[in-house]
């Protein structure tokens, strides 16, 4: 047994299942349920002005205060949920789907092909994600879909290398030389043998991307870039709130911990399901 | 006059787990005790608790004694262990290629023994190491010293982590399958410089291995190591030529030699049981080809059956000179 | 060491070709006539024309980005639309503050989050630990900028310890370079922590331990210095992460600065300034970034082998 050996078999076994991704998990299911009811389950229409009631304190018939128009700021957080997590998962998706097609063609076909394609994708590399979300909402003007539009391409090249390298890894693995010489076309090796297999870590990292998806909605919003009003975004509320900062500090504290929560749910929530499959992959090795 | 090293019912816990249970052996002076066992055995823990280190790895000793000339060890302070460490008790690592901090130059890691432990300034340390590397045979010492690791084989890395392990003048050696990460020439090579230096400097040398021609080649002594328990212990000689205990045996039978036919060689069924599910009774039971009944119950006792020789079956009847 | 950085910064010279053409590009890529992006509404035709012929707009697009490029050399980028100056003095007013805050906030969260990530490790898998790896998990994924406001709220509005807003004071720049750095400081702990563990089962570092090197030594000497690396690596690729919080901080506590410039120009849609500031932070990424490698090699030999090979 070596000495590093002895560290491994010797540190305590994992510990039981966790309760944190858990929790995370709820939370999550809560807000997309939310998101889905939120016609029904809002107290308050959305956009219902009564400039009486503006900057009204929380209290039992505004749960989270009214803002400056009067408007219910728990049903605009509960809209607001819809609006946010829906650019979210979209741009995610988006920017997942083509990343996997571009990487997994990359991956498979390698060559000049693989490599012009790469150094493409590899240029969003020079901006930071704000940074080129900004150079496109700049471009396509605010918006929802320049949002959605921004942020799939922001995270685009993370997925096409993630997805390329799995590929290229898999490629070698005999596996595809028994397809191969059973006499599979190119096409069905792709599809059939390589994807499947490539898709796990896409996906778990498409979950945990997609928080920082949420935040960077948010952030346009903020900016007044985003979904624009009266249409209800975390974001948008909050920039319209931050001058009410000292008066009714309540109008961007709740859209905030919105967002906080859901993303940190979202990064605890992915934690345990890399944990699980961890876990699984040494079951199998055994 | 006590002997160099000392141990003696030694018991390591770690957690719920024993995997060292009554084991002891001794070393003497300018003698190489040849620590023998599959992997798993508990060879490198026995390592890490004479230098004690088993903290380190979350073992404790739960009892026993190791004794180190007249010093205990077990329950010794801190500070007073860690300048044996590298003073007086050195460690030489089974794995050359990552036993040196790759971000220090060769010289500095090998100076720090001489300025920990002997006092010495930079440049006396810095003598004293050119020194040790050109014993090691290691050429153009001083330009070696302002290397990285990566910059050097693995042979060479192990010269110098003997060399490092040499540097605080100590009078014990542990080295752990020193040479198993080695191709076989340079393996000969650093044996070769091993028991050179045992014999020139009356160090005591507990060499740790799976390798019974290695033994054969190096050890003065043998202790043979199973499931954490000292099995069978003795001379070298005594020990090849007539082995008791049916492990060692099964051990020695292992060791490819001149004039055998395909076929003869054989392995021993079956693997080392995990800490975790240990076998009650003898613990070499369930491969033993010999077992009994009573072996499924009950330890055997260490017993002596001749000088310097003992073993642990219950096969094997203790010499009528040393029956209780 | 001195051929590792001169084939660093070769290797950069693409990029940043790249960049300067894709903001370049920008006036051509937002729909209507590129002229109506550089000239205020309602210019007179002469007023257009001269714009017209300064960018050789009626030229090819590369012979356009040449002009463009050669301007840049020349520190002319261009003539805001809103404001009426050259974009170089803009840029020059507000590069001091973004700087400031950049680097301050890359400065708190390098500091305070080795130091976290040390403590941490010391007292792995305990009560100490968990609680600093927790605080770290909510730190790197709490929005900037709603914290921005919760830390104005507590310590300029109830404590009244910091200025509210601005950047008048040398105070002022606390806050925001808190709230930036604690993104990166919470991923900078993370990391160190993890370093730190994953060394302190190294075969070299038992073998210290054996030698009868203190433990302490083995910290501060070996371990921290290995830690380091990833850390670096981490703080070098996350310099884009420093410079789009401070672009978002900038605007919360309405300090001023490159970000306040840049979103203040998208809203207004002032493309010559635009321009000016994307390219600025582009460059500050890509300096950023370099600095980083360059720091790395430094440290680890091997680092410079590897990139040879």
């Amino acid at each position: 047994m070596t000495l590093s050996g002895l560290f491994r078999s010797t540190t305590a076994p994992r510990s039981k299942r966790r309760i944190g991704p858990t929790i995370a998990g709820l939370i999550l299911v809560g807000f997309a349920v939310a998101a889905l009811l939120c016609p029904w389950v809002a107290p308050w229409p959305y956009d219902q002005q009564a400039l009486a009631l503006a900057y009204r304190a929380p209290s039992p018939a505004h749960w989270f205060g009214t803002d400056e128009f009067g408007r219910d700021v728990f049903s605009r957080v509960l809209y607001g949920a819809r609006t946010s997590l829906t650019v979210a998962l979209v741009s995610i998706s988006t920017s997942c789907l083509l990343g996997m097609v571009i990487g997994a063609l990359c991956g498979y076909v390698g060559g000049r092909f693989d490599r012009w394609t790469m150094a493409a994708i590899d240029l969003t590399w020079c901006f930071p994600e704000i940074l080129l979300a900004l150079l496109l909402v700049a471009i396509l003007g605010p918006g929802s879909t320049s949002t959605v539009l921004a942020i799939a391409i922001a995270y685009l090249a993370q997925f096409t290398r993630l997805t390329r390298s799995q590929i290229r890894a898999l490629k070698r693995e005999t596996f595809v030389e028994a397809s191969l010489s059973f006499g599979a076309g190119p096409a069905h090796i792709l599809l059939c043998r390589l994807l499947p297999n490539a898709i796990a870590p896409v996906i778990v990292v498409a979950m945990l991307t997609t928080g920082d998806a949420i935040l960077l909605e948010a952030t346009l919003g903020f900016f007044g870039m985003g979904a624009q009003p009266p249409t209800p975004s975390w974001g948008g509320m909050m920039s319209s709130g931050s001058e009410l900062l000292f008066d009714a500090p309540w109008v961007i504290l709740w859209p905030g911990a919105a967002i906080a929560v859901s993303v940190v749910s979202i990064n605890v929530f992915g934690d345990g399901v890399l944990d699980a499959l961890d876990v699984k992959k040494r079951e199998r090795v055994h | 006059m006590s002997p160099l090293l000392g141990v003696r019912d030694l018991a390591v816990t770690f957690g719920a787990q024993r995997p060292l249970d009554d084991v002891g052996f001794r070393v003497e002076r300018g003698e190489i005790l040849g620590l023998v066992g599959e992997s798993g055995s508990g060879k490198s823990i026995t390592a890490m608790t004479v230098m004690g280190l088993l903290p380190l790895v979350g073992g404790r000793v739960a009892a026993g004694s190791i004794r180190f000339e007249d010093t205990e060890l077990v329950g010794l302070e801190e500070p007073a262990y860690r300048r044996l460490r590298g003073g007086r008790i050195a460690l030489i690592t089974q794995n050359p290629m990552t036993s040196l901090d790759p971000m220090v130059r060769i010289g500095r890691q090998v100076d720090r023994g001489a300025r920990l432990h002997l006092g010495l300034d930079a440049a006396t340390a810095r003598a004293r190491t050119l020194e040790l590397m050109e014993r090691m045979r290691i050429p153009d010492a001083a330009r070696v010293c302002e290397l990285h690791p990566h910059q050097l084989s693995g042979g060479m890395k192990q010269r110098i982590v003997i060399a490092m392990a040499l540097s605080g003048a100590p009078d014990l050696l542990i080295a752990d399958e020193p040479t198993t990460a080695l191709d076989v020439i340079v393996q000969a090579q650093i044996v070769q410089l091993l028991v050179e230096l045992v014999r020139e400097q009356r160090l005591g040398l507990v060499l740790i291995t799976h390798d019974m021609g290695l033994v054969a080649q190096a050890c003065d002594r043998v202790a043979v190591m199973y499931c954490g328990r000292i099995v069978e212990s003795g001379p070298v000689d005594t020990m090849f030529a007539a082995p008791r205990h049916p492990y060692t045996r099964a051990l020695t039978a292992c060791i490819p030699r001149p004039g055998l036919r395909h076929g003869d060689l054989v392995g021993i069924p079956g693997a080392v049981p995990s800490v975790a599910e240990m076998p009650t009774g003898c613990r070499f039971h369930p491969r033993c080809a010999d077992a009994m009944p009573t072996c499924r119950q009950h330890a055997p006792r260490s017993v002596a059956i001749g000088a310097d020789h003992a073993v642990a079956c219950r096969l094997v009847e203790p010499a009528p000179e040393a029956a209780p | 060491m001195t051929k590792y950085a001169i084939r660093r910064v070769l290797a950069l010279l693409p990029v940043f070709l790249v960049v300067t053409g894709i903001v370049f590009l920008l006036i051509h890529l937002v729909p209507g006539d590129p002229i109506d992006n550089l000239v205020r509404a309602g210019s007179d035709p002469e007023q257009r024309a001269a714009i017209a012929r300064a960018y050789g707009l009626d030229r090819s697009l590369v012979e356009q980005y040449l002009t463009w490029m050669g301007h840049l050399a020349q520190g002319d980028l261009g003539t805001a639309i809103v404001q009426r100056r050259p974009v170089a003095d803009l840029i020059a007013e507000n590069i001091g503050y973004s700087l400031a805050l950049g680097g301050s906030a890359l400065a708190f969260s390098a500091i305070v989050g080795v130091l976290a990530g040390v403590v941490a490790a010391s007292f792995q898998d305990r009560p100490l630990d968990r609680m600093l790896m927790g605080a770290a998990l909510i730190g790197s994924t709490v929005p900037s900028f709603w914290l921005g406001l919760l830390m104005i709220l507590l310590f300029a509005v109830e404590l009244g310890w910091v200025p509210v807003s601005g950047a008048r004071h040398w105070t002022s720049v606390i806050l925001p370079a808190a709230t930036v750095g604690l993104a990166g400081m919470a991923l900078v702990a993370r990391v160190t922590r993890i370093a730190m563990v994953q060394t302190a089962r190294a075969d070299f570092v038992t073998l210290l331990h054996a030698n009868g090197v203190s433990r302490f030594a083995i910290q501060s000497r070996h371990l921290l210095r290995h830690a380091l690396v990833p850390v670096l690596t981490l703080l070098s690729l996350r310099i884009g992460l420093i410079v789009g919080g401070s672009v978002t901080v900038e605007y919360v506590f309405a300090r001023p600065g490159l970000g306040s410039l840049l979103i203040r120009a998208i809203n207004q849609r002032d493309y010559p300034v635009i321009q000016g500031c994307l390219l600025m932070l582009a460059v500050a990424v890509m300096l950023g970034t370099l600095i980083g490698d360059l720091l790395q090699a430094a440290m680890d030999p091997r680092q410079r082998e590897e990139q040879r090979s």
